[in-house]
């Protein structure tokens, strides 16, 4: 088992350097110049030149990617263009509340996914099973933006119960987390209905119905740990996804992330945190993905790590 | 176990969620809530409009320029112009003492220019004061700017945030990390600064002026408008700028808001790229202008919020002089591309950017339908990405129409019609009509050496005409924004500038 | 990584065999049809995406105006008699901008779908199907692409390209591939290993027409829902990037591009963002229950 995570740390080692590269080029890619947003309008093509070669952005681009690798090996990933500080700085500054939004928009999309999907196929064809789609669905259906904005109309002006933005306290973090899960929970919620449909069909459920278990027993015993495990991949993948729907939750809600970092970032062109927002995401996400598969470990006893 | 391990997360999330605290507006804290993030709050940096508005609030200059546009003494009481036009002599307020107890003098405006002229990164800021040779103290409260030559604007160089004034002090303790801890002579004292999120800051009980009528002033970072809408509907924020002409109407009939409109000093015009072949007759340029219905735009799109363009200038701009405006005549249009043998056959590129500047994206697409109406074939390409969009300014296969916004930081001429217009800067940034009239540049050349204002006045007034008439841009408004407060504060304004001023805060 | 995923399914141990000969049957529409009508919500989905397609394709000609016609007297009108959708934030009529956009919304979802599908068949099958080195090789670029934000992605192939529905559709469509991907592999793999398959291999036959005709032809059913959800995403995927102001560019009507650009008439004239949000909603719910049915269709179990 150690060995195993072991191996997984060690394959993330190539994956993260092709990230590296990947962003590398792709933000030099882009059009629009970092000096000429740093100076802004009214600066001359002079000053936006000098900016150019403070910055070392004149450098030939291996000469660039050398030193933003030999950043990395030392731990520092450069400073900000746009904020003028370290940024890790801005990136640790703004980890806790991306971290707290995923937590907890993760956390609902799966309660209420598995619930959802659960309930629904015990009661395939009922009334219960018709609404949980109906629900699902509107949850896959509908604009993030659109749902956020609706949210803080319909809580904080209209019934003033929940602050409309901001970063703090549980209220502030109701409707963010709510509008960022509740896409994860219509795919999960369809996803864990269609897997507990297939697996309550299967054989050895069928068996245990026969031998005479309650039949609320086998749902959960058996067809729901079984179920589970492709809800728990998509909720791993889904998180490659999270930093789209963050951007947006983040925006709306002004909550001070790192999505919204990031994605500010490349609207200024700020080549540094792009980089090392990039990274620190791709980290994160090889983290959880190692995560995921050891939990398999814990709910199918089938699978062997070798 | 792994029950432990869930209760763990809970917990976890839990002590997150209950730890930090709220921010919800008080009986004694303003709030106000900008759009966009705020970069660094030195003085001597970017030039972004949100984060100049909180310089506002804790730095001052020598000078300021007011609301109505006009230069006036802040931290210097007077100031003489020494003969040859290359020497001034400023005579500084008395008795100022920085937050931080530092006194203000005349060494601390040397230190602020000399790292203004020196500094090694980030130049922007002090590409403002390349005319300056030196800056000397005197004695205690006087200090002595000499200019390389004779620089006409120089007084309003000196009233752009660039040129507030930082506590030396602060300086020499932080180095280039002053703007995450400044230190300034204003009404409101730095707090905190929770990166992304918000800026706290505290009335300066020592202030020489008449302190602001608030505890606490906050400013936060929403980049949603609707959101900023609903705060201040909800009494979460106190202040919200650039509201939508849609939410004017809305907004004022609520007995609990006041919303009130500011002139700024922006001019909004298309460039029009003089140099490619079907544009480069005069003639073809004034139909342009005949064939949109500026009036109607400003009216419906805008809410009223601007007024139709009579020069290159903007109305706040030191030497603007109204010439005359281009009205809605389709006719005339029609008849100038006749003559110029362009009926029905003109086609064009316009770009426009999205979300820069008030309704910039809907006012394209109604002048696109309006050149559509006279039979100019009028291709629009909307770009929401800004660093891709002034990209394309210098780029040789730009659009043949720019849509820009221009205001000088310092308000003057100079800064208004150098740039965009003068033949030195043709291809370059920012003069992408790429206009290179010899007589225009002469009398912008003299109003720049000329510090006898009254001349600068009149040459202005003659390279305007010349613009109008050459037609290398089609002149549209000048934007106004509307800017919404809840009923309890007053004194509360933004400057031609656009920078929303806190200064004069008061509670109801 | 690639542990978890081959499970991905793994208890619908029972559902190809069947599935296999019924889409090996002749007269797979046919009876899909006769299926459908039976069964109310995908029934719903049909007529959904019918009504979708055919505004796509013919819509241009049912508007009853120009979707381009500025008027700025008319602005942000209420439905009425002559605009039965009302007009927008420059006065044009919203039920032809809605027919209008239609047909870029749909070349934006199947277009963008189709993308994911056709690369993620491809990458899926070879990874699943000859395993081993290019196994590694293709899930790895996999595992890359997925650590690279999808938002991050979309928002630099437009910057990149340019503003507009072919951006868009290359944005939306690559943002799919590492799931679709994924998907496929698992299905090849667990397939794979079955007899048919098997004995398949055993009569001689070519790698390829093993890997089409039993494989792929057998993990079709997780294909189908994974690409209908796909098709909604990759309309909302349009609307959150024109959130960001990147997406498809005015005067174009693109349904998301409505649904964001009118948020900003949210609370003066709701009808400007309502209407293609009503529109984009529909839409994307009559892909998913089409999917649906088509799934509980494929499944032997519906019997």
């Amino acid at each position: 088992m150690q060995r195993y995570i072991l191996r997984r740390i060690l394959q993330m080692v190539p994956v993260l350097f092709a990230v590296s590269f990947l962003v590398f080029i792709s933000v030099r890619l882009l059009p629009g110049d970092p000096a000429r947003m740093i100076a802004g309008l009214e600066a001359s093509e002079e000053v936006v030149q000098q900016i150019r070669h403070e910055l070392g952005l004149d450098q030939p681009l291996l000469i660039q990617y050398v030193r933003f690798l030999g950043g990395i090996l030392t731990g520092d990933l450069g400073t900000s263009l746009y904020f003028n500080t370290p940024v890790y700085e801005e990136l640790a500054i703004r980890l806790p509340a991306t971290l707290q939004l995923a937590l907890v928009g993760t956390a609902l999309a799966v309660v209420i996914g598995v619930l959802g999907g659960v309930l629904s196929a015990m009661y395939r064809g009922k009334w219960i099973d018709q609404l949980a789609i109906v629900l699902s669905l509107a949850g896959v259906s509908m604009p993030t933006f659109w749902l956020g904005i609706l949210f803080i109309q319909f809580f904080s002006v209209q019934l003033g119960w929940l602050p409309s933005s901001g970063y703090g306290t549980w209220k502030h973090l109701v409707m963010p987390a709510l509008t960022l899960g509740l896409y994860g929970a219509g795919r999960i919620a369809r996803l864990t209905r269609s897997s507990m449909l297939e697996v309550l069909t299967a054989d050895y459920v069928r068996t245990a119905h026969a031998k005479g278990l309650h039949p609320r027993a086998v749902v959960f015993k058996h067809a729901f740990l079984s179920a589970v495990i492709p809800v728990v991949t998509v909720t791993g993948l889904e998180f490659g996804s999270f930093l789209g729907k963050a951007v947006i939750s983040e925006s709306v809600f002004a909550w001070p992330g790192i999505a919204r970092l990031i994605v500010d970032a490349v609207l200024h062109r700020d080549f540094p945190i792009i980089q090392g927002g990039v990274l620190w995401l791709a980290l994160m996400f090889a983290g959880i993905n190692v995560l995921v598969d050891v939990l398999y470990g814990y709910l199918d006893p089938r699978i062997r790590y070798t | 176990m792994r029950r432990g391990v869930v209760l763990t997360v809970l917990a976890t999330m839990l002590a997150l969620a209950v730890a930090g605290t709220g921010a919800a507006a008080q009986d004694d804290t303003v709030v106000v809530a900008l759009s966009s993030t705020l970069t660094t709050l030195e003085t001597q940096d970017t030039t972004d409009t949100d984060s100049a508005a909180v310089r506002f609030s804790i730095y001052e200059g020598l000078v300021t320029i007011n609301q109505h546009g006009e230069t006036v003494p802040e931290l210097a009481e007077s100031w003489d112009v020494s003969e040859d036009g290359r020497t001034y002599t400023f005579y500084l307020r008395k008795g100022i003492k920085f937050h931080d107890g530092t006194p203000f003098n005349a060494e601390a405006v040397k230190v602020n220019f000399d790292r203004l002229m020196t500094t090694q990164r980030n130049t922007s800021a002090g590409a403002y004061f390349t005319m300056l040779e030196s800056v000397e103290a005197v004695d205690e409260y006087t200090v002595v700017f000499r200019t390389k030559e004779p620089f006409g604007p120089f007084i309003r160089h000196l009233g752009i945030h660039a040129a507030q004034i930082m506590s030396p002090a602060a300086i020499e303790k932080w180095g280039d990390e002053v703007g995450q801890h400044p230190v300034g002579t204003g009404p409101w004292k730095f707090v905190e600064w929770v990166r992304g999120d918000h800026v706290t800051l505290e009335r300066n009980e020592d202030y020489w002026r008449e302190k602001p009528g608030a505890k606490r002033l906050i400013y936060r970072i929403v980049p949603e408008p609707s959101t900023r809408v609903a705060m201040l509907e909800t009494g979460e924020a106190d202040v919200i700028l650039r509201v939508t002409p849609e939410e004017v109407e809305r907004l004022s009939n609520n007995p609990n808001i006041r919303v009130f409109k500011t002139q700024t000093a922006r001019s909004m015009f298309f460039s029009i790229h003089t140099q490619r072949p079907h544009l480069a007759d005069p003639r073809v340029r004034q139909a342009l202008n005949y064939a949109v219905d500026k009036e109607a735009i400003v009216k419906s799109i805008l809410g009223g919020a601007g007024v139709v363009a009579d020069s290159p200038l903007g109305s706040g701009v030191f030497g603007y002089t109204p010439i005359k405006t281009y009205e809605y005549n389709p006719q005339k249009a029609r008849q100038l591309l006749t003559e110029a043998g362009y009926a029905n056959r003109l086609s064009i590129t316009i770009a426009a950017p999205r979300g820069r500047y008030v309704q910039d994206w809907l006012v394209a697409q109604a002048v696109q339908a309006q050149l559509q109406a006279i039979g100019i074939k009028a291709q629009l390409n909307i770009v929401g990405d800004f660093a891709s969009y002034i990209q394309q300014i210098t780029s040789p296969d730009r659009a043949d129409l720019m849509f820009l916004g221009w205001a000088p930081s310092t308000l003057d001429g100079e800064g208004g019609l150098y740039q965009i217009l003068h033949g030195d800067r043709a291809n370059q940034f920012a003069n992408s009509s790429a206009f290179d009239n010899d007589e225009f540049d002469r009398y912008v050349d003299l109003a720049r050496t000329s510090t006898d204002q009254e001349q600068r006045l009149e040459y202005y007034q003659k390279a305007q005409e010349i613009a109008v008439e050459e037609a290398p841009m089609l002149f549209m408004y000048y934007q106004a924004v509307y800017t919404a407060v809840r009923d309890r504060i007053e004194g509360v304004y933004v400057l031609p500038s656009e920078q929303l001023i806190m200064r004069e805060v008061r509670l109801k | 990584m690639g542990k978890a995923v081959d499970q991905m399914g793994h208890a619908a141990a029972s559902r190809e065999q069947s599935g296999a000969q019924k889409t090996k049957g002749q007269w797979w529409l046919a009876e899909f049809l006769r299926y459908i009508t039976r069964n109310t919500s995908a029934l719903i989905g049909l007529v959904l995406v019918g009504a979708f397609i055919v505004a796509g394709t013919v819509g241009i000609y049912l508007a009853p105006f120009d979707p381009h016609a500025v008027n700025l007297l008319e602005r942000l009108e209420p439905p009425s008699a002559e605009h039965l959708l009302g007009t927008d934030e420059l006065g044009r009529d919203i039920l032809s901008r809605i027919l209008y956009g239609a047909r870029i919304s749909l070349m934006i979802g199947l277009m963008a779908a189709g993308l994911s599908l056709g690369i993620g068949l491809i990458l899926g099958s070879i990874a699943g199907f000859y395993g081993g080195w290019w196994d590694t090789v293709i899930m790895r670029a996999i595992d890359v692409l997925l650590s690279f934000p999808g938002i991050l992605l979309a928002i630099m192939v437009i910057a990149i390209a340019g503003p507009g529905a072919n951006s868009v559709i290359l944005a939306a469509g690559i943002f799919g591939v590492p799931a679709m991907s994924r998907v496929v592999r698992g299905e090849v793999l667990r397939i794979k290993e079955r007899e048919f398959v098997q004995s398949a291999q055993a009569l001689g036959m070519g790698n390829l027409h093993i890997l089409v005709k039993y494989i792929l032809a057998n993990s079709l059913p997780p294909v189908i829902v994974m690409t209908t959800l796909n098709i909604g995403t990759a309309i909302l995927t349009g609307a959150a990037l024109s959130f960001l102001g990147l997406g498809v560019q005015p005067p174009d009507a693109e349904w998301g591009a409505m649904v964001s650009q009118g948020r900003d008439f949210i609370r003066t004239a709701p009808h400007v963002t309502m209407i293609p949000g009503l529109a984009v909603f529909l839409v994307v719910l009559g892909f998913n229950l089409l999917g649906d049915g088509l799934r509980d269709f494929l499944d032997p179990r519906t019997d």
